[in-house]
C-alpha cells in the first residue's frame, strides 16, 4: 500500500472526501480484492486503536476491577465467617469500651471538619469522545486544567450545543459550575447523569456530594454520599468522608 | 450458520455496554463461580482464576463495542467457552509440551461453538494488533498512542511541536504502516484462511 492510498483511506473515515471520492473508493474496494483487504485491516485498526486508548474503556476496566475484587472478597468472606469467633469475658468487655471510647476521643481529636478544599479538582481532563469541533475540545481541556472555568463552561457549551448527549463534557461541565458557585445549574447536571447509565453515573454523585459539601450542607451530602455503592470508583472516598461526616 | 435470532440472554452483553452495575454483578454471581471452579481443578489458583473472568467479560465488552456482539446463545456456556480457552492458552504458554486437562467430555451446542469462535478470533485479531503496535519503531508507536489518546490533532501537534498538517499525515502514514505489518504477519494469514 503506497502513502497515497494510506492517506485517502484515513480522509475517508475521517468523513474528509467528497460524496464522489467516497463513492469511487467504495467502488475500488469491491472490484480490487487487495485495496479491500487493506482498507479492512485499515479501519479495523482504526477502531481497535480508539477504542483501547480511549478514557471509556479505561475506566470501565478499573471499575470493573473494582466491582471483581469487592465479588471475590464478599465470597472469602463467606466462606472463612463459620471459622473465627471471639468470645468476649464481661472484663474484656470492659477494657475493649475503655479503648474504643479511648480511641474515639483521639480520633475525634485528630479530625476536623472536612471541607470541600480537601478534595481539589484534579486538573488534567483529557476530553475522549470527540465529534466536530476539535478546536472547542482542546480549548476547553486547556481552560479546565488551567482552572479558566467561566472560559471552559463557554467551550463546553459549544460544544453541548453539537452534541447534548456528551456526558463526559457535561460532567466536567458540572465541576467546573461548582467551582464558580453556581451550584443549582451544576446539580441539574449531576442529577441527569445519575439518572443514566454512563461510566459517569456514581462519579456524578460524588461531585454532587461534594457540592453540598462546598455549601455546608452536610445533611444533603450524607445523603447523596449513601447512594454511592461499594463497587464504583470513589467509594472509598465516599465512605471516608462520610465517617468524617 | 443455526438460528441467528439474538438470545434473551443478550441482556448481559447489554449490561456490559450500559455499564449496567446490576447486570455486571450477576455475570459475577452466576456464571463465575463455574469459570473459577474449572480453572482451580486445572492447576490455577484463585488469583489466576479472577484474572480470567475479567479478562473474559473485557474481551467480550471490547467486541459488543467495537463489533456490536449480538447474542445467539445463553451467556452461561458462552462465558464459560471463552474463560477456559484464555485459560487452556496461558496453560499452554506456560508449558509448551502439552497439558492435561481434566476433562469431562460434553458436547458443546453448535451454536455456542459458532458464537465463541467468533469471540476468539476477535480476541486473536486484537492480540494480533497489540503485538505489531508494540514492535512497531518507537516514533510511529509514540505517534499513535498519543493521537489515540489525545484525540484532539491540533493538541497532539502542538505536544510535538509540529504542524497539524504534518502531525496529521505522519498519524495516517503510520496507521497504514502497521496495516502493512498486520498484514504481512504468518498470524495474520492463519486468521485469514480460518
Amino acid at each position: 500500500m503506497d502513502e497515497k492510498t494510506m492517506l485517502l483511506f484515513d480522509d475517508y473515515l475521517q468523513g474528509a472526501l467528497s460524496l464522489k471520492e467516497q463513492k469511487e473508493l467504495e467502488q475500488r474496494i469491491q472490484e480490487e480484492p487487495e485495496l479491500g483487504d487493506a482498507f479492512a485491516v485499515f479501519k479495523d485498526l482504526n477502531g481497535h486503536l480508539e477504542h483501547s486508548f480511549s478514557k471509556e474503556r479505561s475506566d470501565f476496566r478499573t471499575q470493573l476491577k473494582a466491582m471483581g475484587d469487592a465479588h471475590f472478597k464478599k465470597s472469602t468472606i463467606v466462606e472463612a465467617k463459620e471459622t473465627k469467633v471471639i468470645r468476649f469475658t464481661p472484663l474484656r468487655y470492659l477494657v475493649a469500651a475503655s479503648v474504643v471510647f479511648l480511641f474515639g476521643t483521639i480520633m475525634w481529636m485528630q479530625l476536623s471538619t472536612p471541607t470541600y478544599a480537601d478534595y481539589p479538582v484534579h486538573q488534567d481532563i483529557s476530553l475522549t469522545i470527540r465529534t466536530d469541533g476539535e478546536l472547542a475540545f482542546a480549548k476547553a481541556e486547556k481552560a479546565f486544567n488551567t482552572g479558566a472555568y467561566e472560559e471552559a463552561i463557554l467551550f463546553f457549551n459549544s460544544i453541548l450545543s453539537n452534541t447534548p448527549n456528551n456526558v463526559e463534557v457535561s460532567y466536567y461541565k458540572g465541576i467546573a459550575l461548582v467551582e464558580l458557585n453556581r451550584f443549582d445549574e451544576a446539580d441539574g447536571i449531576f442529577s441527569n447523569i445519575t439518572n443514566g447509565n454512563s461510566v459517569y453515573k456514581y462519579k456524578a454523585l460524588w461531585s454532587q456530594a461534594l457540592s453540598k459539601l462546598k455549601q455546608k450542607d452536610a445533611k444533603a451530602c450524607i445523603k447523596i454520599l449513601q447512594k454511592i455503592p461499594a463497587e464504583a470508583e470513589d467509594y472509598e472516598k465516599a465512605q471516608d468522608l462520610l465517617d468524617k461526616l | 450458520m443455526g438460528d441467528n435470532s439474538t438470545h434473551p440472554d443478550q441482556k448481559y452483553v447489554d449490561a456490559l455496554l450500559n455499564n449496567n452495575h446490576k447486570g455486571i454483578a450477576e455475570i459475577y454471581t452466576l456464571f463465575a463461580p463455574k469459570v473459577i471452579g474449572y480453572v482451580k481443578k486445572n492447576s490455577g489458583d484463585d488469583a489466576r482464576a479472577q484474572d480470567i473472568v475479567q479478562e473474559g467479560i473485557l474481551t467480550i465488552y471490547d467486541q459488543a463495542k467495537t463489533k456490536g456482539l449480538q447474542l445467539t446463545c445463553p451467556f452461561d456456556a458462552y462465558f464459560f467457552l471463552i474463560c477456559k480457552r484464555k485459560w487452556l492458552n496461558v496453560l499452554k504458554k506456560s508449558s509448551p509440551e502439552g497439558v492435561t486437562i481434566n476433562e469431562e467430555i460434553t458436547s458443546i451446542d453448535a451454536q455456542i461453538q459458532f458464537q465463541a469462535d467468533e469471540t476468539s478470533m476477535f480476541d486473536a485479531q486484537s492480540t494480533l494488533f497489540n503485538e505489531m503496535l508494540a514492535s512497531m519503531g518507537e516514533k510511529c508507536r509514540e505517534l499513535i498512542k498519543l493521537t489515540f489518546t489525545i484525540k484532539s490533532m491540533e493538541m497532539v501537534a502542538e505536544k510535538l511541536g509540529v504542524s497539524y498538517a504534518y502531525a496529521r499525515k505522519k498519524k495516517s502514514l503510520c496507521v497504514g504502516k502497521l496495516t502493512e505489518m498486520v498484514r504481512g504477519s504468518r498470524q495474520y494469514q492463519i486468521l485469514k484462511n480460518l
